[in-house]
């Protein structure tokens, strides 16, 4: 069974996730910021982090840079709905400091397990 | 004889006197016959006496005579050369005077005195003064005879200082020996052919912790190694043809435990060549073998290093070169050996690093760089090297070491790592700018995200298949945002234009919406600069334009694209294919009027389903920024 890490900052967003993770058979935990995050996979590090970008407190850019230098191992899914002209932006950022997938707001629940499918 | 002193008388006593004259002269005659006898006797005394004087005189050693009380009577040359006196000066003096001074040449004085007294000779060997006080050796034949009615001792002199001499450089030469074997510390024994100990040196005997006594006979195989024993006894084997001597290394039980010895054995043959026994000078090469151990350890670490190490000779000639080294640059070994490391820089300054390379690991510092490299098959590399100087024992320069790494890979990281900091830092500056406009897209985005969940969620359960599944899918198809990636490729080094920024970006922006509106289920809008000549012919295709320099700017989108007559239209005012609420069919008359404005000119290319390309053309100012010709198309 997999451990899936949720950071989101927005409660709805983090309901949806859950469910769609779970109807699929993972376990969940969940972080609504970067810090918390860190600490949580510090504790247990998950099977697989869905990181989403733009939060309040530390945000997902640095958290994913953090992470992947104390877990060169992390598997991390970036999520944005941007917060610049194109979310891409902070994405490609994301994806060169060390997240394994990327995945542009909104998406489809095929979307999300398929970059979920493919990083187990 | 008797003579008459009377005169003579005449008559009868003439006849007398004539009788005496007869007996006068036959009595002269046998006087004189006697005289000549005597003459001759005398003579062949003499004759004698000669003879044996030279036998005397030339005889080979020192002969002298003397009497009972020790005086000296006669010498010869031989004894006074020895001794160093002239003859008159020897006959001075009394025996006693050659011995040297101390009781216990008085002793043997009174000794050999006495032995001529009761034996009548004596031989002995005594060490006798010579004039200048310098000591003699000699070997002394003493004889007494009796001379007449005196005892006279006739003595020969034997000078043995030669002799002696050769004795005792023997007994030094012996010693010396001695003292080689004892003090050595090399081993050295002597086996039979079994192998039983004949001779073992001290040195041996301090290493196996024994006594000679305990060595002595025993044999020595016992002390070496079980894994030894054969190979040591096979390369004995050697010993029994020529050259008789072989060479074995082995390992033995000392009083320090398990050591490698490594001997040289030499036969020693007797009159008909066989063996009588065999001599061995071994010595323990432990460290020996473990410093070659640690020597062909490190050998083997420097051959399979990952960085690649270069050695040269102070001469900088290649002495020695790894595994990685061949590998990076392609080179053979036997390539690079003996060249100077000069041809694998790459650098246009090559020569002046190569000096500033010698100048700092010549003074005794380790230089360090980065530089381009190349390689056997003319590729290049960035490398990063670092050069030392070796030292021997007594702190000379020995070598110079240069460890080398390619970092081509690490500097692009590098690089990226630079760049995507440059981006973060742009992304932070724009995010204050962005915020605004990105923060209502980061908003709806993430209420859009729940809005598809949970619309995929709605349509996968029971309500997808009743009457519900309609508008839900509706919902659904209102939150899927177009996906437009924008593609850019900018000419960095492009020439100016003289214009109005503000209306160009206007330009730019309409042409930019038109392609979203061309594009609803998303797409790729691509913008393309590029600073071309346009000659004569090339000018043609555009309506009035001079040849000359240009920069041109393509908007290409991958959208519905356009019919002829739409295409035909296009540029018109109030011209649209938008509904009323979408447009003001200003856009691309404002875009053609501010292009003309420029001096430049529009194109567009474009076919149903196939997209669409916008070509602006503005005429290039020379001498302001940069100009890379192109050939127009």
């Amino acid at each position: 069974m997999t451990n899936i890490l949720i950071v989101d900052d927005e409660p709805c967003i983090r309901t949806l996730l859950r469910r769609f993770l779970e109807m699929e058979g993972h376990t969940v935990s969940e972080a609504t910021d970067g810090d918390e995050a860190l600490k949580a996979y510090r504790a247990d590090p998950a099977d697989l982090v869905l990181m989403d970008i733009v939060m309040p407190g530390k945000e997902g850019i640095e958290t994913i840079m953090q992470m992947c230098r104390e877990f060169p191992q992390a598997k991390i899914v970036a999520i944005s709905g941007g917060g610049l002209n194109r979310p891409q932006n902070y994405l490609q950022i994301a994806e060169q400091l060390g997240a394994k997938r990327t995945l542009t707001k909104p998406f489809s629940r095929e979307e999300l397990l398929a970059a979920v499918r493919e990083l187990l | 004889m008797a003579v008459s002193d009377d005169p003579p008388k005449p008559g009868s006593g003439d006849q007398k006197l004539e009788g005496h004259m007869v007996e006068l002269q036959q009595t002269i005659e046998r006087l004189r016959m006697e005289i000549e006898e005597l003459k001759d006797s005398s003579q062949t005394l003499a004759g004698r006496e000669a003879k044996y004087r030279a036998l005397f005189e030339q005889a080979g050693d020192g002969l002298l005579v003397h009497d009972v009380d020790g005086n000296i009577l006669e010498v010869n040359r031989e004894l006074c050369a020895l001794f160093g006196y002239t003859r008159e000066e020897a006959l001075r003096l009394k025996i006693l005077d050659t011995y040297p001074p101390g009781k216990d040449s008085l002793d043997l004085y009174y000794r050999i005195q006495r032995r001529l007294i009761d034996e009548g000779q004596a031989n002995f060997t005594a060490e006798f003064v010579t004039k200048t006080g310098a000591r003699i050796s000699g070997e002394i034949s003493s004889r007494v005879s009796l001379t007449g009615d005196r005892k006279l001792v006739y003595t020969v002199f034997r000078d043995i200082a030669d002799r002696r001499r050769a004795e005792e450089a023997l007994e030094e030469s012996e010693s010396h020996y001695r003292l080689l074997v004892e003090n050595m510390t090399d081993l050295v024994v002597k086996v039979d052919r079994e192998g039983r100990f004949l001779f073992v040196s001290p040195s041996y005997c301090v290493l196996f912790g024994k006594t000679q006594e305990e060595l002595l006979g025993k044999t020595f195989m016992p002390l070496v190694h079980e894994e030894d024993r054969e190979p040591t006894a096979k390369a004995m084997e050697g010993l029994y043809r020529p050259p008789h001597c072989v060479c074995v290394e082995q390992r033995a039980m000392t009083r320090d435990g398990w050591r490698w010895l490594a001997w040289s054995d030499t036969a020693v043959l007797g009159d008909h060549g066989e063996v009588d026994a065999i001599i061995g000078v071994g010595r323990d090469v432990t460290e020996q073998r473990e410093a070659e151990e640690q020597s062909r350890f490190l050998s083997t670490v420097a051959q399979q290093a990952t960085d690649s190490i270069i050695v040269t000779d102070t001469a900088f000639r290649i002495t020695f070169v790894n595994q990685a080294v061949t590998r990076l640059y392609g080179y053979s070994t036997e390539e690079m050996m003996g060249r100077t490391p000069d041809f694998l820089n790459a650098e246009p300054d090559a020569p002046r690093i190569q000096q500033e390379l010698y100048d700092t690991i010549t003074s005794g510092e380790t230089y360090q760089r980065e530089s381009v490299n190349r390689r056997k098959d003319g590729t290049t590399f960035v490398c990063e090297f670092k050069v030392s100087p070796m030292f021997d024992s007594d702190g000379k320069v020995v070598s110079y070491v240069s460890a080398q790494r390619d970092i081509t890979e690490r500097k692009r990281s590098e690089a990226v790592r630079l760049q995507l900091r440059e981006q973060l830092l742009q992304a932070q500056k724009l995010e204050s700018v962005g915020r605004l406009a990105g923060g209502v897209a980061h908003d709806l985005n993430n209420l859009l995200a729940p809005i598809l969940g949970y619309s995929d969620l709605l349509l996968e359960g029971p309500a997808g298949a009743d009457a519900a599944g309609e508008p839900v899918r509706e919902i659904r198809k209102a939150a899927v945002r177009e996906d437009i990636a924008i593609d850019l490729a900018l000419d960095p080094g492009l020439p100016s234009v003289k214009g109005d920024a503000g209306q160009l970006e206007q330009v730019v922006l309409n042409l930019a919406v038109n392609a979203q509106d061309a594009m609803p289920e998303g797409g790729v809008l691509a913008f393309a600069t590029e600073g071309l000549e346009l000659d004569p012919d090339g000018a043609e295709k555009y309506d009035g334009l001079p040849a000359g320099p240009y920069v041109q700017l393509l908007v290409k989108d991958t959208g519905s694209g356009m019919d002829e007559d739409t295409r035909a239209h296009l540029f018109e005012p109030f011209y649209t294919t938008k509904g009323i609420e979408a447009g003001t069919g200003l856009g691309l008359a404002m875009v053609y009027g501010i292009v003309k404005q420029h001096g430049g000119d529009v194109v567009v290319e474009s076919e149903p389903g196939r997209g669409t390309t916008f070509r602006i053309l503005l005429p290039a100012e020379r001498g302001l920024g940069t100009w890379d010709a192109h050939p127009a198309r």
